[in-house]
């Protein structure tokens, strides 16, 4: 079942001489519960790509759909309401509310959705993330690895349609960074979550059903490593 | 609590130091607001006090009510209190003056002190029927032959023949009836004598209280009368006063009207100029208070403008974004303005306290000013407050959800920095090298926020520099302006024959009236002085020689002709301005020439041809000419003879012709041609008597009692006859006795007593001495400008502190980089005081450039009326360039005192917020 698809996307920074083309038609669409790497070199438009799916950066041009519905169609609330419950984002530097605690930075779309939080997904999640001793911390006390995983705790608690992660083992050392992917891997597979991934890390792509190649905001490769497990 | 309210609160809490500035502005505004609105209450307060304290608390009052009529109107609803008194019959004391026959008894109810002020002269309020409390107008006619008033005294008994008030033919007539005896005779009906005992005199009411519709005095009794009935009263709206009336039959009805003005009833400027002042005081915090609250607000959204940016990408609303803004503001809110309201009560409170006996001096009754809060003005101000942190929110507000999420997270919701941005030449740059280009380039990289440093310093110098102006133009102005006033509260005048009466001992009795703190006598005439032009000053001659200076000074051949006065100093107050001028009294006044001291200034005011009033003043002698003699001329005087006609030919030589008095009446009165052969004719010098002046010393001050805006010559009154020979004996001799007292009404009153056995006296005059007044005036805006330059200049430091701090805190990064590459601790904090400069100074030089505009069309408010100088006070720029650098400087120290503690390396490495 598709789960997403870009048709045609483009985004295009300033006019005239300083016109920058971060992304020149990108059309391409993701099962439910594929695993998806999207690669390329500095300014291939990767990031771009990313933002653009999740809702947090309007094309130029394009569409995007997720689970039947035109992302770009709705009006700004209503964009706020799909991040909110069908994306989950995790950044390379975390981005996590350094005021909150490690519970309520997860348990934040929830909240402002205002619905009660599943206490026993909350559980489950972070004995899945190792942090059950360290939910009452703030982002400060913790190191870059658990703040990662506060991130991605963040990004699955709402169990969203897709899970986008901009390199998500950018900042981290190589133990960090395996166990992280490890994680992103056991939730794609448990709750049979659509996971894009952007990365660099040769290692990373390679765990992926398939992968993106994208050069000058053009897909320039795709490359189907395994199938999607139906 | 809704997450969006927790992380509020966290972030508030995160940052102690920022909260605690935003809520100290928020104080400051509301103390401000507070401070201001409460002070224009507490001023209509005290104005409606003086009203009460002079004539009583009544709003208005109807009269010739029946007692129907009068019982009907204490029951309506519409009015708080009633007081009233009866018509208890009518006395014709006097039939041959018509101006007041009556004496006209009213009965008053025993709550009628409550509603209308009876100030007693003697005595006590009448408590009974038979008592009787006389009118201070039956006081002073008493025992005069042109009237016909028994004399009685308080506790004494009196009979008078009571009655009603009627026409010959029977008709009635009332207290609105005049007296016109050309029309009718007037006649006592139904007349019986009555006794009374006397209780006392009270001052005769004023023109509010019993609007003159009575040709009677009145006199009080304590109950009884059967006749018509006035009713006193105030009302629980007395805005709605002219509705009442016309409810009321409007013609029976009369307002108090100088207290009802103070309700904005009956329209009155000086309250509408009070309310207007506060207007524009009250829009000066709004834009101070805006710019503090929403830079402080601007800054910590915009060290926030990442996390919102965080939190719309995982799904907040721009709602709920904004909401969490607005919450911060609703919180600081909460804590600020309570605590403002205190701090402004307090504040103003004590201000009001300390000057209460300045204000005492306005008014007439020294009524004191104290706070006043309406607990409506209150909830205002802190709506104005909280409408005034709300706009502060909302402007940051908006910028938090400007713009796509991801913008916020990549560029903290700022423009991409263009290359032209930080273009042009950099002053800093060429004189202090990297260091200074580095601080050229900070500040224009992002004006906004360094312009809210700016623009805090700039409205700080603005405001300060612009009231210092300020006052300093009413104080000159009005310095001159009272210059032409003697400083004396009270002057009593009498015509005295040399000789024949000691002034010495007039004054001895005049002193024992009640409140004089300061005495003295003098006495006045003229003389023309012929001053040689090699003594008079510089100055003095420069502008008796300009023609655009209107004078009456005659510059000729050499001299220049004053009119100027002889004063003679009650000799002790004259050894005291000897003494206050550093000079021998004792041995001057035992000189054998009697000798003068000179009050060496002219001051001329004059309007110029462009039309602008100007002033100017000068020494008129030189201090060579010191001591000296100076010339006194005049025409010669002949025995028996009158000066008829002065000629004078070309040479500048005159001619006077004298006629025998009695020949020159009867020519003028029949109408007839004057026999020249019958004139005595002299000429030349002749014809003019000259009398030299012996001038011990110039002195630059002078007693209470004289004008300081001409020259004058002082003499002690012991010496008069030396100086003024056979002229003394030509007639009676005007001597002036001058009192300074808290209290002049009631110095007067009490004076009045004495002057009555004095002869060639009239009472006493009070009110004349402005300058206290004025000093009053000045140090009262001295002190309220004064406290709202220093709460401004309160909340532009807030300002300045918040938005340095929180700049060199964001720059963490960029600072650690810098020394990363190499800068040293020194180029370092070189760089960050030129950056300080740079602030200090352009909010100085927009701060004065804007200042001397206002101080130049306050100018020209002020010259309209006031003869003074435009100027910008030194002073004021010093402190105003001593002021913008410190506060740009401790707030610079303090948040490089932060920095310090911190691991800068550490910094760069981290790229989480």
């Amino acid at each position: 079942m598709e789960m997403l698809r870009a048709e045609r996307l483009t985004k295009i920074y300033g006019k005239g001489e300083n016109e920058i083309r971060a992304l020149d038609g990108v059309s391409f669409s993701v099962e439910q519960g594929e695993f998806l790497a999207i690669i390329g070199p500095s300014g291939s438009g990767k990031s771009t790509l990313l933002h653009i799916l999740g809702g947090v950066d309007r094309p130029s041009g394009g569409t995007v759909w997720v689970n039947g519905q035109d992302v770009y169609a709705q009006k700004e609330d209503q964009l706020a309401i799909f991040r909110r419950r069908q994306v989950g984002l995790i950044y390379q530097f975390y981005n996590l509310i350094p005021v909150l605690n490690v519970v309520e930075n997860m348990t934040l779309p929830i909240l402002m959705d205002g619905r009660k939080v599943n206490r026993e997904r909350m559980e489950e999640l972070l004995k899945v993330l190792g942090l059950e001793n360290r939910r009452t911390h703030l982002p400060a006390q913790l190191s870059g690895g658990q703040q990662q995983r506060v991130s991605i705790g963040r990004a699955l608690m709402n169990a969203p349609a897709v899970v986008l992660a901009d390199e998500p083992t950018g900042n981290l050392d190589s133990r960090n960074s395996a166990e992280i992917v490890q994680l992103l891997k056991e939730s794609n597979r448990r709750y049979r979550q659509t996971l894009i991934v952007i990365t660099h890390d040769e290692n990373i792509a390679l765990q992926a059903d398939r992968i993106l190649a994208l050069e000058d905001g053009r897909i320039v490769r795709e490359e189907r490593i395994r199938e999607v497990r139906a | 609590m809704n997450i969006f309210r927790t992380y509020t609160v966290r972030c508030l809490r995160g940052s102690p130091a920022r909260t605690l500035v935003t809520i100290v502005g928020v104080v400051l505004s509301m103390a401000l607001f507070t401070a201001v609105l409460a002070g224009a209450w507490s001023g209509i307060s005290w104005l409606r006090q003086t009203e009460v304290d002079q004539d009583g608390a009544f709003h208005g009052y109807s009269w010739g009510l029946t007692q129907e009529q009068a019982r009907a109107m204490k029951e309506d609803p519409e009015l708080t209190a009633t007081a009233s008194w009866r018509d208890a019959g009518w006395v014709l004391l006097d039939r041959s003056s018509g101006f007041y026959p009556y004496l006209h008894l009213a009965a008053i109810s025993d709550n009628f002190t409550d509603l209308v002020k009876v100030e007693l002269l003697e005595g006590r309020m009448p408590e009974t029927e038979s008592e009787i409390l006389l009118p201070s107008d039956y006081y002073v006619r008493m025992g005069d032959p042109e009237w016909n008033f028994p004399e009685v005294e308080t506790g004494q008994s009196v009979t008078f023949l009571v009655g009603r008030r009627c026409a010959e033919d029977g008709t009635p007539l009332g207290e609105t009836d005049d007296v016109d005896l050309s029309r009718r005779q007037e006649v006592i009906a139904d007349g019986a004598e009555r006794t009374y005992t006397v209780v006392g005199f009270y001052a005769e009411f004023s023109y509010q209280v019993n609007q003159g519709r009575i040709p009677a005095a009145l006199a009080l009794t304590g109950g009884g009368g059967t006749g018509e009935e006035r009713v006193y009263f105030t009302m629980k709206h007395p805005e709605r006063f002219e509705e009442f009336c016309e409810r009321m039959e409007p013609q029976k009805v009369a307002s108090h009207a100088s207290l009802l003005r103070y309700y904005a009833v009956l329209g009155n400027e000086l309250t509408a100029i009070l309310w207007g002042f506060t207007a524009v005081l009250v829009f000066l915090v709004i834009f101070g208070s805006v710019a503090l609250i929403s830079s402080s607000f601007s800054i910590s959204i915009s060290e926030r403008i990442r996390q919102f940016g965080m939190l719309r990408t995982l799904g907040a609303t721009r709602k709920q974004i904004r909401s969490a803004v607005f919450w911060e503001a609703l919180m600081l809110g909460c804590v600020g303005i309570p605590l403002g309201l205190l701090v402004g009560c307090g504040g103003i409170g004590v201000t009001l306290w300390l000057l209460r006996e300045r204000f005492a001096v306005f008014s007439q009754t020294g009524t004191l000013m104290r706070l006043a809060v309406h607990p409506l003005l209150l909830l205002l101000a802190a709506g104005l407050c909280m409408g005034t942190i709300l706009l502060s929110a909302w402007i940051p507000a908006r910028k938090a959800v400007q713009g796509s999420a991801i913008d916020a997270i990549q560029r903290s919701g700022k423009a991409p920095l263009k290359a032209r941005d930080l273009r042009g030449p950099s002053l800093l740059g060429t004189l202090f090298g990297f260091p200074g280009m580095m601080a050229s380039r900070n500040f224009r990289r992002d004006r906004r926020r360094y312009r809210a440093v700016v623009f805090s310093i700039f409205l700080s110098v603005m405001l300060f520099v612009s009231v210092a102006s300020f006052t300093d133009y009413v104080t000159e102005g009005l310095a001159l302006v009272t210059d032409q006033n003697s400083r004396s509260d009270l002057l009593v005048s009498q015509g005295l024959t040399y000789g024949k009466m000691d002034p010495d001992r007039v004054l001895a009795q005049l002193e024992q009236a009640e409140g004089v703190t300061d005495s003295m006598f003098h006495a006045i005439t003229y003389q023309d002085m012929a001053l040689k032009e090699e003594d008079l000053s510089e100055d003095c001659l420069m502008g008796l020689k300009d023609t655009r200076i209107p004078h009456t000074v005659l510059l000729k051949d050499g001299e220049a002709m004053y009119a100027m006065h002889l004063i003679f100093l009650q000799d002790s107050a004259w050894l005291q301005l000897c003494e206050d001028s550093g000079l021998d009294g004792a041995a001057l006044l035992q000189a054998p020439e009697p000798q003068a001291l000179f009050y060496n200034r002219q001051v001329l005011m004059y309007t110029g041809y462009d039309n602008v009033r100007r002033w100017v003043a000068w020494d008129v002698l030189s201090e060579d000419a010191f001591p000296g003699t100076i010339t006194g001329r005049a025409h010669t005087e002949l025995d028996g003879f009158v000066l008829y006609k002065e000629a004078t030919d070309e040479d500048g030589i005159s001619t006077c012709w004298y006629y025998p008095e009695d020949y020159l009446d009867e020519v003028v009165s029949s109408g007839g041609e004057l026999d020249e052969s019958r004139a005595i004719v002299l000429s030349g010098k002749d014809a003019w008597t000259e009398t030299a002046y012996h001038v011990a010393a110039s002195i630059h001050e002078v007693p209470f009692a004289m004008r300081r805006d001409a020259p004058l010559l002082f003499y002690p009154w012991s010496r008069i006859r030396e100086v003024l020979g056979e002229k003394l004996d030509k007639g009676p001799i005007e001597v002036t006795y001058s009192f300074r007292s808290d209290t002049p009404e009631r110095t007067a009153a009490s004076m009045a007593s004495f002057t009555q056995a004095m002869e060639n006296t009239d009472a006493p005059v009070v009110g004349v001495d402005n300058s206290r007044m004025v000093e009053s005036l000045l140090e009262l805006a001295n002190v309220f400008s004064a406290g709202f330059v220093v709460l401004i200049t309160l909340i532009a430091a807030a300002n300045v502190f918040d938005t340095i701090t929180t700049s060199v805190a964001l720059r963490r990064r960029e600072f650690a980089m810098l020394k990363s590459i190499g800068m040293g601790e020194r180029e370092f904090r070189r760089m960050l005081c030129l950056e300080c400069v740079s602030y200090g100074f352009r909010g100085f030089f927009w701060g004065m450039l804007a200042a001397a505009g206002v101080s130049r069309l306050l100018y020209l408010v002020a010259a309209s009326s006031l003869v003074i100088q435009w100027h910008i006070p030194p002073y004021a720029i010093a402190a105003a360039v001593i002021g913008a650098f410190a506060m740009v400087a401790a707030s610079m120290v303090y948040a490089l005192g932060r920095l310090k503690g911190e691991d800068l390396m550490q910094t760069l490495k981290t790229e989480t917020f």
